[in-house]
C-alpha cells in the first residue's frame, strides 16, 4: 500500500516536472521569438503571460548616470517628492528621499549582433532552468524504472550541480559583459556606465551542495552494484 | 557477455553446475536446502556473482559434500 502510494507520488512529481519543463520552454520560445526577442511572432498572437510588458518593450539596461546629469536626475526626483510630501505630510510620505544616480537606458537602435546578444543573455537563465527541469524529470523517471541509487541518476545530479554552480554565475557574468558592451557602444557612453558586477554567490553554494550529493549518490550506486552481485 | 565468462575482471569460475550434475541435484533443491533463493544461486552458477558470503559457501559445500575448490576455481 505504502509502495503504491510512493509510486503514485513519484508519478505526480514526474508529471509536474514535465509540465514545468514544457512551460519554461514555451515562455523561453515566446520571449526569444516574440516582441522583445527577434519579433518573429506578433505580440497579439501570444498568450497574455508571454506578451511584452510596456517597461520591457525595448531593450534596456540599468546604468549609472555620471556628472551633473546624474546629480540633476536625483535632485529633480527629490524636488518632485519634496513638493508632493509637502501636500501629503500627514501620511508620513515626507520622510522619503531619492539617492544615487541610477537610471534605465533604452537601447533604441541596436545592431543585429547586439540585439541577438541582448536576447541571448536574457534567454539563458530560462534555458538553464528548462534543462534542469528536464534532467530532474529524467532522474525521477529513472528512479521509477530502475530504482534510486543508479549511476545515471548520479550523472544527472552531477549535471544539475554543474549547471547551478557554474552555469548560473556564468550567465550573470555574461549578462553584465553584454550590458557593458551595449552601453559603451551607445550614444550614452559619454555620461553612463553599467553598475559594477554584483555576483550572486548563492547559486554557486547551492550547486556545490548538489555536487557533493551527486558524489555521495555515485558512491551509493557503486555500493548498490556491489550488493547486487553478492550471493 | 556469455553466462560462462567471469565478470568484473576477476578469474573465479563457478563449477556448481558440474557438481550438481554429479550429485543429481537440481538448483531449486540446492536452494531449498541451503536457504538461498534460486535467483541468487543462478547468479552464482552463471558467474555473474561478484562476491559470495562465507556462510553461503559453507552451506553449499556442506549440502553438496564437497570442498570450496570443487565449486569455485581460478580460471585462465
Amino acid at each position: 500500500m505504502a509502495a503504491r502510494r510512493s509510486r503514485s507520488l513519484m508519478l505526480l512529481v514526474q508529471a509536474v516536472l514535465l509540465a514545468l519543463c514544457v512551460t519554461t520552454s514555451l515562455v523561453l520560445a515566446g520571449w526569444v521569438f516574440g516582441y522583445n526577442g527577434f519579433g518573429l511572432v506578433s505580440d497579439s498572437d501570444l498568450p497574455g503571460q508571454l506578451r511584452a510588458g510596456e517597461s520591457n518593450a525595448q531593450p534596456s539596461e540599468p546604468v549609472l548616470v555620471h556628472g551633473e546629469e546624474g546629480v540633476a536626475t536625483v535632485a529633480a526626483a527629490n524636488e518632485v517628492i519634496g513638493v508632493l510630501s509637502g501636500r501629503t505630510t500627514q501620511t508620513g510620505d515626507g520622510s522619503s528621499e531619492f539617492y544615487g544616480n541610477g537610471a534605465f537606458l533604452s537601447l533604441l537602435a541596436l545592431a543585429g549582433t547586439q540585439h541577438a546578444a541582448w536576447v541571448a543573455v536574457r534567454a539563458l537563465p530560462a534555458l538553464v532552468l528548462a534543462v534542469i527541469w528536464w534532467l530532474l524529470f529524467r532522474g525521477v523517471q529513472g528512479v521509477r524504472g530502475r530504482g534510486g541509487f543508479t549511476r545515471s541518476v548520479a550523472r544527472r545530479m552531477w549535471a544539475i550541480g554543474v549547471l547551478v554552480a557554474v552555469g548560473l554565475p556564468l550567465v550573470q557574468v555574461l549578462r553584465w559583459e553584454v550590458a557593458r558592451w551595449l552601453v559603451e557602444s551607445s550614444s550614452a557612453a559619454r555620461i553612463a556606465t553599467v553598475p559594477a558586477l554584483d555576483l550572486d554567490l548563492w547559486p554557486f553554494a547551492v550547486g556545490l551542495v548538489i555536487l557533493v550529493m551527486a558524489s555521495t549518490w555515485r558512491e551509493a550506486a557503486s555500493m548498490r552494484d556491489d550488493l547486487a552481485g553478492l550471493v | 557477455m556469455s553466462p560462462a565468462e567471469p565478470d568484473d575482471g576477476h578469474g573465479i569460475v563457478c563449477t556448481l553446475d558440474e557438481v550438481l550434475r554429479e550429485r543429481g541435484m537440481t538448483l531449486t533443491e540446492l536452494a531449498d536446502r541451503v536457504g538461498v533463493t534460486v535467483v541468487n544461486l543462478s547468479v552464482l552458477k552463471n558467474n555473474r556473482a561478484r562476491a559470495v558470503r562465507f556462510s553461503t559457501l559453507t552451506a553449499i559445500c556442506e549440502v553438496l559434500g564437497c570442498g570450496v575448490a570443487d565449486v569455485l576455481q581460478l580460471g585462465d
